[in-house]
């Protein structure tokens, strides 16, 4: 089978036929794709790093996870399905942007991180280089304990923030 | 052993067309080159008479089994051997001739009915001149059976200079590169003015009290040293901006040859091997380029300038300064030598203990459930001691040469004191030009010994130069034909009498032939070592195959540029190698960007999506070194998304030998149905499971098709095939009851 056929059963849509909405406190979504109604429905990110607003919304029926629609660019919705859309998914992807390095010292294998993220202050471990992962102009840090962080374009930040980068990576 | 032929590695297969066909081409070509220089006396010790010669070949051993000369002439109507004695064969008496490999050492062997009779012997080194008259002679009687050919290649080399490949590399900076040796040129001549105001200091304003001349003096050596200071310091920073570039080509130059190499080159040379070539190597070939070159120039000029200023000043005085010269000229080359020969052992054991690491590192499991820990250490510190011992022999050299080149320069220096200082107690040397003399001298003797020192990492650094230029006239030996073609396939694959070893005259396969129209699936099949892979090897064209031929839509495979051919087949390897990156950059190798979408549809395509969404990063994920952080089944089918997520016409499976659990494998034959309909498939199967329903099953077997025809077909048949069915079948049986009886319990 081609896998122009599997494209089409993964019922990619146009951001602007699709309508999203949450209920205070709920969990999930409920998804309205040219007027049809989907009632609990997750928005997954199957490139939560690389390419953070193509989404996948899906339900979890009988065990496993049943894809129902993909949209390539959730800015595209209009801006209340945006809004929606984004208050479920700052819950469940946290992924904190770092703003500024306070400190970067190592101990043998392990680096120890003193950031300012958009999150708040936060003091973690990385270890390893494979730990620190160079994405074009991202460096992605997963610590010991497999949170994500986040900085993007290193040389953009301030002068002190940089030279601990550069003297340690 | 002539008559014992059968116990022999013999590869008789049936008669092909396109092998007779093109040999006898070949061979006909051959035989109009003035009678394929064969000796006149041997001509007429055959008694040819009017007949024509249609091939001829020369054995390297006599009649006694010794190194000597024996020719083989083959005439339309027989076989002559002139040696020391003559004989001959008459063709219509000859039931068949083979050609038959032993150990050292090959023969013909010829079937006269009543008994078989060695007509030849040869060392493997003319083993294919003999396999072709074999071929020939068998065309000639007609015969149903022939012996294989297979053309030897030896592997192709350039001869390319080393030195000519490294200054190669110099070329496009050569403007830099002048403006460095400017500088230093320069920084020379800044750097012989001192002992000269020196001279002036002493004579004019110490002796002749010319006070007047005291601070420009001064100020002029200041000026000097500065000038010598800044002009250096300029020199350096292009040098080492040179070394940079250089490196950076020569690393990528190096790289894209040993990616441009075809597979049999990495079959010979262990990866561990062309690893050290390509980092260690090259980098003492960057320091020859960059800092050897530069001391050369800097240090002979130098050389040349105070040698001038010295004779200038006062020849007689000069000649005790060439005093340790013929111990330079002769003994460096004596040096030279010797360290060559131990500097290219040392690297060799080096290598050794390189290729142990990186064989055993990664073997480590393998390592430790064998309890091998003593064993793998004893094995290294073996190798360490044998870099220590050739170190050891070049410190030696070393201790016996430059300390004698030392003391004799100093004896040079001693020797000037003494009779310079003669003359100025003689009043003939002013007291100014015998320090400005021996100051020169002291910088004579400097270049002197850095030119001796630089002798050794410069010879280090033309061996390393040697082991890349070996990498780098290395010819891939699979090579786009100057004509080849870019070709849409629709996916039609013909294998046509195909023959092919790794080694010569060990065929891994031969005489393979089959068809599988496009759109249609082929499972092949077999016990292990029966030839399966080597065949995927062969459609992918890692390999040529020494005779027959592969033809897509019905053009030889030679015939496609291998760009346009592998762009359009998707291949999932027995071991899919991953690499250190996401799973979407694994899925979308070496395709550049590729839409978000498009790699969750070859994932899905690949049943390996939902798998994937369960990662912490998801398609961001990374994968580990080789793939480490997936297990054997998924990196199975995230091989397999790469192999589709570009349609390809063809797909060739070669599914993993490791047995995986059934819901793994329900998984996998989930991903092979979605994908074989309506494309050219070829799966190789260790589970018959896979492929029962494929159009076509080809079972092999000791490098032959064995059977063929469809999964019904093959168990009626009641062969090979059913019966290997019916082992895995049991066995799963077994199994299915075991968990049966587990689950009851």
């Amino acid at each position: 089978m081609p896998i122009d056929d599997f494209l089409r059963e993964l019922n990619l849509v146009d951001e602007s036929v699709v309508k999203v909405s949450r209920e205070p406190e709920s969990a999930f979504l409920t998804l309205i794709v040219n007027g049809k109604r989907y009632e609990e429905v997750t928005p997954r990110l199957p490139f939560p790093l690389t390419n953070p607003d193509f989404v996948i919304f899906s339900r979890f029926l009988g065990g496993e996870w049943v894809d129902l629609f993909m949209i390539r660019d959730k800015k595209k919705l209009d801006p209340g399905s945006l809004s929606s859309l984004n208050s479920l998914l700052s819950e469940l992807y946290f992924i904190p942007v770092i703003k500024k390095v306070k400190n970067l010292s190592t101990t043998g294998d392990e680096f120890v991180w003193d950031v300012i993220t958009d999150r708040g202050a936060r003091k973690f471990s990385t270890r390893g280089r494979r730990n620190i992962i160079n994405d074009r102009d991202r460096l992605i840090l997963i610590d010991v304990d497999n949170n994500v962080y986040v900085i993007n374009d290193p040389r953009s930040l301030d002068k002190e923030s940089r030279s601990f980068i550069e003297r340690f990576l | 052993m002539g008559n014992n032929a059968t116990s022999a590695s013999v590869y008789r297969i049936a008669f092909t067309p396109p092998i007779a066909v093109s040999l006898s081409a070949e061979l006909s070509a051959s035989a109009d080159a003035e009678d394929l220089n064969v000796p006149q006396e041997v001509k007429a010790a055959a008694n040819l008479g009017a007949e024509s010669l249609l091939y001829a070949a020369e054995s390297d051993l006599n009649d006694d089994g010794e190194y000597g000369s024996r020719w083989l002439l083959v005439t339309p109507s027989r076989i002559v051997v002139v040696g020391k004695s003559v004989r001959q064969f008459d063709l219509r008496e000859l039931k068949s001739i083979e050609a038959v490999d032993h150990l050292g050492i090959g023969e013909l062997v010829a079937d006269l009915g009543d008994k078989k009779v060695r007509v030849i012997s040869y060392s493997k080194s003319k083993a294919e001149d003999f396999r072709k008259a074999a071929i020939l002679v068998s065309e000639l009687m007609d015969l149903k059976g022939t012996v294989l050919n297979l053309k030897v290649e030896k592997p192709k080399r350039k001869t390319g200079n080393t030195y000519a490949w490294l200054f190669g590399f110099l070329r496009p900076y050569k403007w830099k590169l002048a403006l460095a040796l400017i500088f230093s040129v320069l920084g020379i001549i800044a750097s012989l003015l001192p002992p000269y105001l020196i001279e002036l200091m002493i004579n004019d304003v110490f002796t002749a009290r010319k006070t007047y001349m005291f601070v420009p003096l001064v100020l002029a050596a200041l000026g000097a040293y500065g000038l010598g200071t800044a002009l250096g310091v300029g020199s350096s920073y292009f040098l080492n901006w040179l070394g940079q570039r250089i490196i950076y080509d020569m690393r990528n130059s190096v790289y894209s040859q040993i990616q441009r190499l075809s597979m049999d080159f990495y079959d010979r040379m262990s990866s561990g091997r062309v690893l050290s070539r390509v980092v260690d190597d090259v980098s003492r070939v960057q320091w020859f380029l960059v800092w050897g070159i530069q001391s050369l120039v800097v240090n002979i000029l130098t050389l040349v300038g105070i040698g001038l200023i010295i004779f200038i000043m006062n020849w007689r005085l000069a000649l005790f300064v060439l005093l340790p010269v013929p111990i330079i000229v002769f003994g460096i080359p004596l040096y030279r030598k010797r360290a060559h020969a131990l500097y290219h052992r040392a690297w060799r054991k080096w290598a050794d203990v390189d290729t142990l690491l990186v064989d055993t590192i990664p073997g480590v499991i393998v390592v430790k459930s064998f309890s091998q820990e003593e064993r793998e250490i004893n094995r290294l510190k073996e190798r360490m001691e044998a870099v220590v011992q050739s170190n050891m022999d070049t410190v030696v050299l070393n201790l016996k040469f430059f300390p004698l080149l030392g003391f004799a320069t100093s004896v040079g220096a001693v020797a000037i004191w003494f009779f310079g200082g003669s003359q100025v107690l003689a009043g003939t040397l002013s007291l100014g030009a015998l320090v400005a003399f021996t100051m020169y001298m002291g910088q004579f003797y400097g270049p002197i010994n850095s030119l001796t020192n630089l002798f050794q990492p410069m010879q280090q650094a033309v061996t390393s130069a040697e082991r890349v230029m070996e990498i780098m006239n290395e010819e891939p030996r699979v090579k786009d034909a100057d004509d080849a073609i870019d070709l849409n396939i629709k996916g039609d694959i013909k294998f046509s009498g195909v023959s092919f070893g790794y080694e010569p005259y060990l065929p891994v396969v031969y005489n393979i032939s089959f068809h599988v129209p496009a759109g249609t699936t082929l499972g092949v099949v077999g016990p292990s070592g029966a030839g399966k892979t080597t065949l995927t090897k062969l459609l992918m064209r890692f390999y040529d195959p020494q005779s027959g031929a592969i033809y897509v839509d019905g053009v030889d495979l030679r015939k496609i540029k291998r760009s346009s051919w592998r762009r359009q087949v998707g291949i999932v390897l027995q071991d899919p190698f991953l690499f250190d990156g996401s799973v979407a950059y694994n899925i979308s190798y070496g395709l550049g960007t590729v839409a978000s979408e498009r790699i969750i549809a070859a994932a899905k395509a690949a049943a390996v999506h939902d798998f994937v969404m369960n990662m912490p990063l998801a398609y961001d994920s990374w994968v580990g070194e080789r793939g480490s952080m997936l297990s054997g089944g998924e990196r199975q089918r995230v091989a397999i998304a790469r192999a589709i997520i570009t349609d390809p016409k063809i797909l060739i499976m070669d599914e993993a030998t490791s047995s995986v659990d059934s819901i793994t494998e329900k998984q996998i034959q989930r991903a092979v149905d979605n994908l074989v309909k309506d494309r050219t498939t070829i799966i190789i199967a260790h589970r018959l499971s896979t492929i029962k329903h494929a159009h076509n099953i080809i079972v092999m077997n000791h490098g032959t098709i064995v059977e063929s025809g469809t999964h019904e077909e093959l168990m009626k048949k009641n062969g090979l095939y059913a019966q290997m069915y019916r082992v895995q079948y049991e066995e799963e049986e077994k199994e299915a009851q075991k968990a049966l009886s587990v689950a009851d319990r």
